[in-house]
């Protein structure tokens, strides 16, 4: 009937075994859920660029639109085009030196990232495009990649880089930006317009 | 800093303004510290006394002097000058998001806008009768307004930038 001392002694480590195994199974499954969340938050963290990423973002885009401007002044007989081109040159210099001024100021050095590069060689793909070009062909193609690059532009501002960057003064020189990106997309589609009448 | 106390732009544009036709500039600061229209009001309002005591006994001397001298020891702020108070009254326009803010402004005639450029590129000011040339980011510009009506202004640089000042 009773169970002896000895025997209620012997049939425990039984059952802290049956609870060790749980536990074990519950840690496991707490290990394994862990290193779930910690990789998917890698590669959250590996998409997302750093500020220093962005900044090295905003200076190329800045840089590929002055140079794609200087060309168009260059070529362009058209004078809604060349004013168009020459704003264009006036207004992402004056950002870049700003961004540029930040990064000094915050102590963060432009890195290049997968967004940087792509956003460099397509620009170089286009000058030569457009290097080809002349007259009324080269006036149509510049301002038409001035809309389509703009639009481009705000989306990756909206999507990709305002809502990444960490340092508030970098981020609210990016949403300072944006208005001036949008005032660029309405002139290039005004120009676009008397361009296509 | 002195350049933009808004009485002594008025003075001096006060000096020369019967034989103003057009609107004439009044030199930018180029100093982006912000404007402050009431700087210097509260100094003047304590020296006010002592001024008025120097003033009294300077004009009673003067009464007593020759009515036609011309040399009044003060050459720079002529009579004429003393305009209304309303007419020192700077009105103050922003430039950002590619905008004038607020984009129709009120001021007397003698008045002054002084434009402020907070946006991250250049902006201009520039009607048929005053422009200000390139006003680049954190930079200010000031027009004094001699002449009554109404005047339409726009960015060169920004077609979509347009503004109007009334000047009753």
């Amino acid at each position: 009937m009773n169970t002896p001392i000895v025997d209620r002694y012997l049939t425990k480590p039984k059952t802290n075994l049956n609870l060790l195994k749980s536990l074990a199974v519950i840690l496991a499954s707490i290990a394994v859920a862990a290193v779930g969340t910690a990789n998917a938050e890698d590669n959250a963290s590996a998409s997302a660029p750093t500020d220093a990423q962005i900044a090295m973002i905003v200076v190329v885009a800045d840089t590929v639109d002055i140079d794609y401007g200087k060309l168009a002044a260059e070529k362009t007989s058209n004078q809604a085009v060349k004013e168009f081109a020459e704003t264009m040159i006036r207004d992402h210099s004056s950002v870049n030196d700003q961004a540029i001024a930040l990064a000094k100021k915050l102590g963060v050095t432009p890195e290049a990232s997968e967004t940087s590069k792509s956003l460099k060689a397509n620009g170089m793909k286009e000058m030569k495009k457009l290097k080809a070009l002349t007259g009324a062909e080269f006036d149509k193609a510049y301002v038409d990649n001035e809309v389509s690059y703009h639009e481009a532009v705000i989306g990756m501002l909206d999507k990709t880089l305002i809502p990444n960057t960490r340092n508030a003064e970098l981020k609210s020189l990016l949403e300072s930006g944006r208005p001036i990106f949008v005032a660029h997309l309405e002139h290039a589609k005004k120009v676009q317009a008397s361009l296509n009448n | 800093m002195k350049k933009n106390d808004p009485k002594e732009n008025h003075l001096h544009k006060g000096a020369d303004d019967v034989a103003i036709e057009n609107e004439q500039s009044v030199p930018a600061s180029i100093e982006p510290q912000k404007q402050e229209p009431n700087a210097g009001r509260g100094t003047s309002r304590l020296w006010l006394p002592s001024i008025c005591g120097i003033a009294i006994i300077i004009g009673g001397a003067l009464l007593g002097c020759s009515r036609g001298s011309s040399n009044t020891g003060n050459a720079d702020v002529p009579a004429k000058a003393v305009a209304p108070a309303v007419a020192s009254i700077v009105v103050q326009v922003s430039m950002k998001n590619i905008q004038y803010d607020p984009a129709t402004v009120e001021v007397k005639k003698g008045g002054a806008v002084e434009w402020k450029n907070e946006d991250l590129v250049p902006h201009t000011v520039t009607s048929a009768s005053f422009n200000s040339g390139t006003i680049a980011s954190g930079q200010l510009w000031r027009h004094t307004f001699t002449n009554s009506g109404n005047f339409p202004y726009v960015c060169t640089f920004h077609p979509q930038m347009k503004g109007v000042v009334l000047v009753k």
